[in-house]
């Protein structure tokens, strides 16, 4: 229980780069794959599965109030959930890109409590009952236990589901889910193709 | 202006990202020793400039410190101007204010996101191919070369995060001493020139990759009905994802549907 909390922890921590503080990219599935394969000693599934979760999230680009999926929960995720419940590294995927697609809808909802919380934030300031400092500091400790809930949560549930159900999948569905792991660098490279052949516009 | 801590303060732009101001208690906390420098906490002074602060902003986080640069200099024009001056230059910072963020959020949009964060994943995926981790493939190495992976992560961080830092410093600098000839600074480089470069080079170098990882995954196996069912199915992928980016639609959806679909045909196979 002591490592899943930690590794929630980090993941929550490294989260945080995605928008709130630094994007420095440490938050990129690439890093977070990577860290939390080395902490679990899964260096290169977790490589694996930052790599290929960076290469399918490729055509989300956040800009100005999109809110896409979090790369680094579902390279997070996925990486522990092939490591606590030693599921195979093509459901872990699947299962992480649905946990950071659902996480999407826990970060709008987020920014729509803190556009909510705003006004009174502002008086507050105005009337110097707080520091800006202090309201960044709340916003971003909110940020990493929201996320850290998340993944605690998502452990818990999917993780417990599947060893339930393991031992009945049948050969075929692991064979469905492989193929289709094994088409997610193709379909990433032809992205990054397609990106890199747009070029600016000359005024 | 104390460059440093405000660099530093850049990084935290997005710290209270909220859909009805966006940035803008970020671009506050960015500003607050200035501010602070600048007017008496508590005067009615300071806290005209903080309600003016605390106005909607949204730019490219990156990019953010040439607005910010700007913003400074036009809050010093601000403090220092009288009276019947002051209306004037509070609505020339606004008009710097939402010009500067626009302009920079589409070249920071295009050159970090788009163009820069991609190509350093591509440096990444060449540095594991140069060190004969084929990460693409379904069974990746699994030998002792942690270093070498490290190098290789390592790498896309400084791909992405030299240029980066040193635009956020840059800016700060640029869009200080700038005015309205050079647009604060932001025409001081050519952005489309440096954005055209690196895409070009990521094509390049993608190209490479696909190639190389064909080679890696079927470049040993024979013409068996399995391995060209297994070509033909990857072919009709790559055409798919061309068709749905052409599309607008994100091809995390091509592989939802394609697990599914595989699943449910598994079964009535």
């Amino acid at each position: 229980m002591g490592a899943l909390l930690l590794f929630c922890a980090v993941l929550a921590f490294l989260e945080l780069d995605t928008t709130y503080l630094g994007q420095v990219l440490l938050s990129r599935p690439l890093v977070v794959g990577s860290a939390l394969g080395f902490l679990t000693g899964n260096f290169f599934i977790g490589l694996q599965l930052g790599i290929f979760t960076e290469l399918i999230y490729l055509d989300f680009i956040p800009i100005g109030g999109v809110v896409p999926p979090s790369g680094a929960i579902s390279a997070g995720i996925a990486v522990l959930m092939a490591h606590i419940f030693a599921m195979d590294i093509y459901f872990a995927f699947f299962i992480g890109i649905l946990c950071g697609i659902i996480f999407s809808f826990v970060e709008r909802k987020i920014r729509r409590y803190r556009a909510k919380l705003l006004p009174k934030i502002e008086r507050a300031l105005y009337e110097g009952k707080t520091s800006i400092g202090k309201v960044m500091l709340q916003s971003i400790i909110f940020q990493f236990l929201a996320v850290f809930a998340f993944a605690l949560v998502a452990l818990t549930i999917f993780g417990p589901l599947f060893s339930l159900i393991n031992q009945d999948i049948p050969e075929k569905l692991h064979i469905a889910f492989k193929f289709s792991y094994f088409v997610v660098p193709w379909v990433g490279l032809s992205i990054l193709f397609i990106s890199f052949s747009t070029k600016p516009k000359t005024d | 202006m104390k460059r440093f801590s405000i660099f530093l303060r850049t990084f935290l732009i997005q710290g209270f990202w909220n859909f009805s101001q966006m940035q803008n208690l970020g671009a506050l906390f960015v500003m607050d020793t200035t501010l602070k420098r600048l007017y008496k906490p508590g005067s009615d002074a300071y806290l005209r400039a903080l309600v003016r602060n605390m106005e909607t902003f949204n730019t490219n986080p990156v990019m953010s410190s040439y607005s910010i640069g700007a913003m400074i200099r036009q809050e010093e024009v601000l403090a220092s101007s009288k009276k019947e001056d002051f209306e004037e230059q509070e609505r020339e910072w606004r008009i710097i204010r939402a010009t500067t963020a626009n302009t920079a959020a589409s070249i920071g949009d295009r050159l970090f996101w788009a163009t820069l964060k991609p190509l350093s994943l591509v440096f990444c995926i060449l540095v594991l191919f140069a060190s004969e981790i084929q990460v693409i493939h379904e069974e990746i190495y699994k030998g002792e070369m942690l270093l070498k992976v490290f190098l290789a992560v390592l790498a896309a961080l400084l791909v992405y995060n030299i240029p980066s830092i040193a635009v956020r410093l840059r800016g700060l600098k640029d869009s200080y001493q700038g005015n309205e000839e050079n647009f604060y600074g932001l025409i001081n480089l050519n952005w489309n020139k440096a954005i055209t470069f690196l895409k070009t080079l990521g094509q390049i170098f993608t190209v490479f990759i696909i190639f190389y990882g064909i080679y890696i995954v079927f470049g040993n196996s024979s013409l068996n009905p399995d391995s060209i069912a297994r070509m033909s199915l990857l072919v009709a992928f790559i055409i798919l994802s061309i068709f749905m980016k052409k599309l607008n639609i994100p091809n995390i959806f091509l592989y939802i549907i394609a697990a599914i679909v595989f699943g449910i045909a598994s079964f009535l196979a």
